[in-house]
């Protein structure tokens, strides 16, 4: 859980990358989640995806490293995440950055709230960044 | 007083990979660190009364059910008093937030009613 100190508004805003060579499919997701497709709460997990890929449709494509720096003071990713993005642009990978909102759904304000990092074979997604 | 969210009798002290595992969720995911919470919320920063009442306060209330009724204003059924672990859960994780009607509280509670089915048929 994510914890501002402060003055808190009503809601709130988290920005976060998606690294991969293809689209997030529902069975990639779960997997990485490590939730069966059969388990009771998957439905949650679900529309966790579904609000991730909605979001990365609206999303920032970095296409370049000045694109990726060009990120310094705008969104506040850890510097391993930042070469992590170089790298990925080098070879040949979509690198998406986008944004979740803690006043939608059940799914997207959990993932707006919770500070995590899926990586598998498949994808890379890190939230670690969180702004108000 | 802390205000009850849930009171929750258990025959038995939940394990969290048992729960994992009846939830099919695997360990160092998504699902886990998220599930996680709701297991710590439920079961390790949650009150247990009858742990609680039989170490301090069993000289001071000569009931669990009057220390449960004058502490947290709770009445607890007979059935429920005889539960090995009477947990007392003050605070919700977001995930079972009765706030949100997609809230995961029904298939939290289905998943430990069957653990504890489970649970009591090992023991006979």
């Amino acid at each position: 859980m994510k914890i501002k100190l402060d003055f808190v508004s009503n809601s709130s805003s988290t920005s976060f990358v998606y690294i991969s060579s293809e689209e997030l499919s529902e069975k990639v997701f779960l997997e990485a989640a490590g939730v069966e497709l059969d388990s009771p709460v998957a439905d949650l997990f679900l529309q966790m995806h579904s609000e991730i890929c909605n979001s990365l449709a609206y999303g920032q494509k970095l296409s370049s490293k000045e694109d990726v720096e060009g990120l310094t003071g705008t969104y506040d990713f850890t510097p391993e995440v930042i070469e992590r993005m170089k790298a990925a642009i080098e070879q040949g990978e979509n690198v998406i950055t986008a944004n979740l909102s803690s006043d939608g759904a059940l799914a997207e304000s959990v993932l707006c709230m919770e500070i995590f990092q899926i990586e598998s074979e498949k994808f890379f997604i890190n939230a670690f960044n969180n702004y108000w | 007083m802390d205000n009850a969210k849930l009171i929750i009798p258990m025959s038995w002290h939940p394990d969290r990979d048992e729960f994992f595992e009846a939830l099919k969720i695997r360990p160092n995911g998504l699902g886990s660190q998220l599930f996680g919470k709701v297991f710590d919320c439920l079961f390790v920063r949650s009150h247990d009364l009858k742990r609680e009442y039989e170490r301090y306060y069993s000289v001071e209330y000569p009931t669990l059910s009057e220390y449960i009724d004058v502490r947290y204003g709770e009445i607890i059924s007979n059935d429920d008093l005889e539960a090995r672990h009477i947990f007392l859960v003050t605070w919700l994780p977001q995930i079972l937030d009765a706030d949100y009607d997609d809230n995961k509280l029904d298939a939290v509670f289905e998943c430990l009613a069957q653990l504890e089915d489970t649970h009591l048929e090992n023991q006979t």
